[in-house]
């Protein structure tokens, strides 16, 4: 499932709303979360060796200026009805022998003279990241002052509109179905990465049934043993590591659709869990519980990562924990808030964030899972469901 | 285990000093993945953007690191397997301790100031690598100590590959050519071609497991058939496109091994015989690619390659239909610097790492290019990735 064109729509009018509140004529935009954000183009290349600009008059009419590598990308895009910004002007990286082009070193000048049309010559524009303005542009432009508009994007990034929050779900129930498909996979002696990739094949046959238009990305990964689970993000090494008996196991089921992604994380045991085992993965069940009724409009978020660590504390862990409870969650991946802890602000409906407390004891193992949950106003809203209790994820 | 040796490190903390001796620096402060791991060999498991991190590499002390909380067993296994060359490091934590007080996240510039302080490093001038701006509050606590940018300096540095590098690539290398193969047998009309990518993607795991239990390998696999591949990086959507007969398919192949990157893409067609355009297009492409693999000998200019694919292409007739520059340097990063082949006017050095990956994309039929990874070498370049690249061998029987 696409965003309607209508969300950009509705996206446009906030900004302008706020441009004209803060004496702005335009939004300048060259990162390539907020060209998603601002306009559903996919983007297909990587802006700081192919930069890309967005521009969002206040008054007239949208504009791109793209690399020639995206031209056919944005047509196809513009067929589809996913790009809410037709206009687009591309330069070329190469010097063509006809029909000549700005090329990339004059990529500038090609938004300059754009804006120059639109009459965008003199005063404030608000950009997404000030930093990101190309002395070019600002040489080609003097009388123009850019003043940033970072918070305003990011606070609307933060608060997922419905159609969002449905996708978001449908790329939960996909990653629910990969952690269904490790389970029956997970058996002492099998090559755990082989089982993760195996996983990812089996998640990409069933989201392509069933969302055959989209956009998908799936991706399974798991790592496995005391040592190695200790760590929160892995070893980083052993592509042959083989799952032992009494084994512990975190892994993780990705979805990303049209460039949204959730996180789905569980661990699991191999083989009957020792006492030691028990307490912890139990400690850390109920601490995720706590986070995740706390994710309830009006809450304070860093009272979400207390409530967590709260739990940890009295069970006696407190040293093993080495990361907050959680983050932000969205387009491509972690996103704002990422101060959990420390984030005095209060929770709105809509805002996405990943409660995640784990606990790490270097002689026995990791234990952590992670669900993608949407702030209710009554209650949370999680768009993972995989089991979480001990009995269901013992194998 | 192929990880890069302690000889690598002591090499480049050798040309690192040097550096710092010449521009009168007291330290090299690296904030950016890539260039962590290039001086340290430490792979980053968070994302400095949310968890900051500086290795730091003073011009009369030794390195230090400073890191995030969620590093710190990561960190103790690199050391274990010996990989780690920085072993002083310490920690901020991004949750608030009850007991055994750090460091917190807010704080970590106090950390990493007074971590410098303690090496004496109080005045004159860092040289920072990536965004200066991360650690400007450093000179609330050390007011003498000012920063200069210094990222063009490794940018230069990681240009040429060491022989160590340059044998992960190789090994990257051959599993990319045994990946193509299998794509050959499994992709067939009427199958989802996203699934014959995942599954290819298995298939790879399941041999570097057999060939290298004990290394670091990710890869990334992604076709392209009939009408998408014209968007080199594929459609917004379309996922669940189907092979059919007669398609063009665009197969992209990269294999991350032990930190190197390895860029492998070939033009399939799904049965013959081929369209007069088609067979043209691809012909093109064939003769274009092996036109820039040739020019990537040591001394001729960069530009010249890029020239040299575009000159077959136009000859051919088929100008209007490049849409983009010819290839890029590789590394660390995947794509790294030079990212201006068409544009870039030295010599190419030996031992620098390219792709060769001219195409031409034709909307309504789809795309042509060959990629290979190239090392630029005396005399004649070393094609490390060797799937064959004629039509007649890359047209799939159905």
């Amino acid at each position: 499932m696409f965003l309607s064109l209508s969300v950009y729509e509705e996206r446009a009018r906030r900004i302008r709303t706020y441009l004209k509140n803060n004496d702005c004529r335009a939004l300048l935009v060259f990162t390539g979360d907020y060209v998603i954000y601002t306009t559903g183009f996919s983007i297909d290349v990587a802006t700081w060796e192919r930069p890309v600009a967005v521009v969002l008059p206040l008054d007239s009419e949208p504009f791109m200026v793209l690399n020639e590598l995206s031209t056919y990308h944005h047509g196809f895009a513009l067929e589809r009805k996913t790009c809410w910004v037709e206009d687009a002007s591309f330069y070329v990286e190469h010097p063509r022998l006809t029909n000549r082009k700005y090329t990339v070193l004059q990529w500038t000048d090609l938004v300059a003279d754009r804006m120059k049309a639109a009459g965008l010559v003199r005063g404030r524009v608000a950009v997404d990241t000030v930093g990101a303005v190309p002395a070019g542009l600002r040489a080609s432009l003097p009388d123009l002052q850019f003043v940033s508009a970072a918070e305003l994007l990011r606070d609307m990034r933060n608060v997922k509109c419905p159609e969002e929050r449905q996708i978001l779900h449908m790329c939960g129930e996909v990653s629910d179905y990969g952690q269904k498909l490790m389970r029956e996979r997970f058996r002492s002696g099998r090559i755990l990465t082989e089982i993760a990739y195996e996983v990812t094949w089996e998640m990409s046959k069933y989201a392509l049934e069933k969302y055959p238009e989209d956009k998908i990305e799936v991706r399974a990964r798991a790592f496995c043993g005391g040592r190695y689970t200790a760590s929160p993000h892995g070893s980083g090494a052993h592509a042959g590591l083989k799952i032992a008996e009494h084994d512990i196991i975190i892994d993780f089921t990705n979805c990303f659709m049209n460039d949204y992604s959730v996180e789905n994380e569980r661990t699991f045991i191999v083989g009957k869990p020792t006492d030691e085992e028990a307490r912890a993965f139990r400690t850390m069940v109920e601490a995720q519980k706590r986070a995740t009724e706390m994710l309830v409009e009006g809450r304070r978020m860093a009272d979400v990562d207390g409530a967590a660590q709260r739990v940890i504390e009295m069970a006696g862990y407190g040293d093993y924990i080495m990361h907050r409870t959680g983050h932000g969650r969205g387009l491509q991946g972690h996103e704002y808030p990422t101060d959990l802890a420390f984030n005095n602000s209060l929770l709105v409906e809509g805002v996405c964030i990943t409660p995640e407390p784990g606990i790490y004891i270097g002689h026995i193992g990791g234990f952590r899972h992670s669900d993608t949950v949407l702030v209710g106003k009554t209650a949370p809203d999680s768009c993972t469901k995989f089991p979480r209790e001990l009995e269901d994820l013992t194998v | 285990m192929a990880f890069l040796s302690k000889s690598v490190f002591d090499q480049r903390l050798k040309t690192i000093r040097g550096y710092l001796d010449e521009n009168d620096l007291e330290a090299l402060v690296v904030l950016t993945p890539d260039n962590f791991y290039f001086v340290s060999n430490f792979f980053l498991d968070v994302a400095p953007w949310e968890r900051p991190v500086a290795a730091v590499i003073p011009k009369n002390a030794e390195p230090f690191m400073v890191m995030n909380e969620l590093s710190q067993n990561h960190l103790r296994m690199a050391e274990e397997l010996g990989m780690l060359w920085i072993t002083d490091w310490d920690f901020y934590v991004e949750h608030p301790r009850q007991a055994n007080r750090k460091y917190n996240v807010l704080q970590w510039t106090r950390l990493l100031a007074d971590r410098l302080r303690e090496r004496g490093i109080v005045r004159g001038k860092l040289g920072v690598e990536g965004p200066a701006a991360t650690i400007a509050p450093v000179q609330q606590y050390l007011p003498k100590l000012s920063f200069e940018n210094a990222t063009e300096f490794l940018k230069l540095m990681r240009r040429v590959k060491c022989e160590e590098e340059l044998e992960l690539l190789r090994l990257g290398a051959s599993l990319t050519d045994w990946g193509m193969e299998r794509f050959r047998e499994i992709a067939k009309p009427g199958r989802v071609m996203a699934a014959v990518d995942a599954e290819q993607n298995m298939l790879m795991i399941g041999e570097a497991a057999r060939r290298w239990p004990e290394d670091r390998v990710h890869n990334w696999i992604r076709s392209l058939t009939g009408p998408s591949s014209a968007a080199p990086h594929g459609t917004p959507g379309d996922v669940g496109r189907r092979i059919e007969k007669g398609d063009v398919i665009v197969n992209i192949t990269v294999v991350n091994f032990n930190g190197m990157v390895c860029e492998n893409e070939r033009t399939f067609v799904m049965g013959g015989p081929v369209s007069d355009l088609v067979r043209r297009a691809f012909e093109a492409t064939a003769a274009a690619q092996w036109a820039a693999v040739q020019k990537m000998v040591t001394g001729n200019l960069v530009a010249d390659c890029d020239a040299a694919a575009q000159k077959v292409y136009e000859d051919a007739g088929f100008g209007e239909n490049i849409i983009h520059r010819t290839g890029h340097g590789i590394g660390i990063a995947g794509h790294e610097f030079p990212e201006d082949m068409p544009f870039c006017i030295r010599p190419f050095e030996t031992n620098e790492v390219y792709s060769a990956e001219p195409g031409i994309y034709i909307y309504g039929v789809g795309g042509f290019r060959h990629d290979d990874t190239v090392i630029v070498k005396p005399g004649k370049p070393e094609v490390v990735t060797t799937t064959p690249r004629s039509l007649a061998e890359q047209t799939i029987t159905v």
